[in-house]
């Protein structure tokens, strides 16, 4: 007899079927498809062919791999040294950083930072009381101011609205040195942590010193790294027209804080300038934290590759 | 899963090669048979095998627990479903074309110390006329066909490798079975004691 066709058999029962003979069915299942086979020749032909096709699979013989597919390790190798050199160069940079901060820090403290808020107090009064001096004058002391002249075009540009100046200018030179010294050994903080008064009266530009103020909290490494903090800070502390730029702004706040942020970055340190540069301060921790930021993103990038 | 493959999966995931390296070789006879008789040729079988494997360690901390097996196979799967439907999108390299190279491609059949020479002729003839007929199955039904028949793993297991439902598993194996059925008793390849059995039956 020739055997059913599989167009006999209906998917359902080819999934009885098929269920049966991996003993998938359930109990009731298999009773009545038992039941079944025994009345239907064509159903038990199917099932005997089905389990002639699975047995053929079953006793295929596994094939053996031509090779070992085990991974090279030497492509794996996540490079120790990239993420310690890495870790290491942004840990140490911003150890340095820190370091010298706290040097430039320390030293302005013990040194000259009373002396410094002294003077910058006392040119704060000055300017108050000459309201009416001439602006040549706070233009000519501005120049003769020992900072860096990239600051003393901003210290022109203030008193041309015709400002205080004046003989506060006068006793501003001599403040000036003494606060570019300190501010260019120090950079700051503390010291303008210690002139409250003096901020204060900057006005609008107070923004700056709440910042330096508070430089503090975020520069905590020991005392002994101060040194590098300080080489660091002095490029920015560089353009120190501090004297001009504390007078010329008690009139124009505004104005000065414009001009000076627009043109030098590092202006707005002026009037804290005379307390410490605490901008410096916060584009070197900035600069530190970059470095840390890439060295993580290197590192990152290059453990993805395996 | 044992303890030594927990061992071995929590260190390669934490980068070890040579962990991994233990579990490749615990499951590369799976795979490689598993892309062979998805795939039809033992290059392409190698080329899928390795790339699942490297996969698979690169993809390690995706791997939560459970069994690493079925997780293992259902990277090869994927691997094997990657490269057949690049196949189709280069309609030149046709499935007949990777099913009959068998004299450069087919793997190596080694006798049985019992067979005789006429039984080793079949069962290679077999095997082959098996691969062909795999290879013009769908290709859902060959994969639980394989998982199922060949591998001998359970529904529940096939149903998380190829995230399925169990009645999806049984569709498409009793499709896939009847299937290559057809093709073998086309080829006369069914064996006769298993046609006489079924000829018994009608009378």
């Amino acid at each position: 007899m020739t055997t059913p066709t599989n167009s006999q058999l209906n998917d359902d029962d080819l999934e009885l079927l098929s269920a049966y003979i991996d003993s998938r069915l359930s109990a009731g299942e298999r009773i009545a498809l038992e039941e079944r086979l025994r009345a239907e020749p064509a159903l038990r032909a199917s099932l005997d062919e089905l389990r002639a096709t699975v047995g053929l699979l079953r006793d295929l013989a596994p094939l053996t791999p031509p090779r070992s597919f085990a991974l090279d390790p030497a492509a794996f190798k996540p490079k120790p040294s990239l993420f310690g050199g890495w870790l290491r160069l942004g840990s140490a940079l911003t150890a340095v950083v820190l370091a010298f901060t706290f040097l430039v820090v320390f030293v302005e403290r013990g040194g000259s930072g009373a002396p410094a808020s002294t003077s910058a107090f006392n040119a704060m009064q000055q300017a108050t009381s000459a309201a009416a001096e001439a602006p040549q004058v706070a233009m000519s002391e501005a120049t003769t101011a020992p900072a860096a002249g990239g600051a003393a075009p901003e210290a022109l540009a203030v008193p041309t609205t015709g400002t205080a100046a004046d003989s506060a200018a006068t006793t501003a030179p001599p403040a000036a040195p003494m606060a570019a010294a300190a501010a260019t050994e120090a950079g700051a903080p503390i010291a303008a942590a210690e002139q409250p008064p003096t901020a204060m009266v900057l006005g609008p530009v107070g923004s700056q010193p709440s910042i330096a103020s508070s430089q503090p909290e975020s520069s905590e490494s020991s005392g002994a790294e101060n040194s590098a903090g300080a080489l660091a800070q002095q490029p920015t502390s560089a353009p120190y027209p501090q004297p001009a730029a504390p007078i010329a702004t008690s009139g124009n706040a505004s104005t000065d804080t414009t001009d000076l942020s627009s043109t030098n970055p590092t202006a707005p340190n002026l009037r804290v300038a005379a307390s410490g540069p605490p901008t410096g301060l916060i584009a070197l921790g900035v600069g530190a934290l970059l470095v840390l930021l890439v060295g993580g993103v290197v590192l990152f990038a290059r453990r993805r590759r395996p | 899963m044992t303890d030594e493959e927990h061992r071995l999966i929590a260190t390669a995931q934490r980068g070890e090669v040579e962990s991994f390296n233990a579990l490749v070789r615990l499951y590369e006879g799976r795979v490689y048979n598993l892309c062979y008789r998805m795939l039809g040729d033992a290059d392409s079988a190698a080329d899928a095998a390795q790339d699942a494997f490297l996969s698979a360690f690169r993809n390690l901390r995706g791997f939560r627990g459970g069994s690493f097996r079925s997780w293992m196979l259902r990277i090869a799967t994927n691997t094997c479903y990657d490269v057949l439907r690049a196949r189709k999108r280069r309609p030149s390299v046709s499935l007949d074309a990777a099913g009959d190279d068998d004299d450069d491609s087919s793997p190596l059949q080694i006798a049985d110390a019992a067979e005789t020479p006429d039984e080793f002729a079949l069962r290679r003839e077999l095997a082959t006329a098996i691969q062909h007929g795999l290879t013009h199955l769908p290709d859902e039904q060959r994969l639980v066909l394989i998982l199922s028949d060949i591998q001998g793993l359970a529904y529940e297991e096939i149903a998380q490798i190829t995230n399925t439902n169990l009645g999806t598993v049984k569709s498409r194996l009793s499709r896939g079975r009847a299937r290559l059925r057809d093709v073998l008793k086309a080829g006369e390849l069914l064996p006769a004691r298993y046609r006489h059995e079924a000829e018994g039956y009608g009378n």
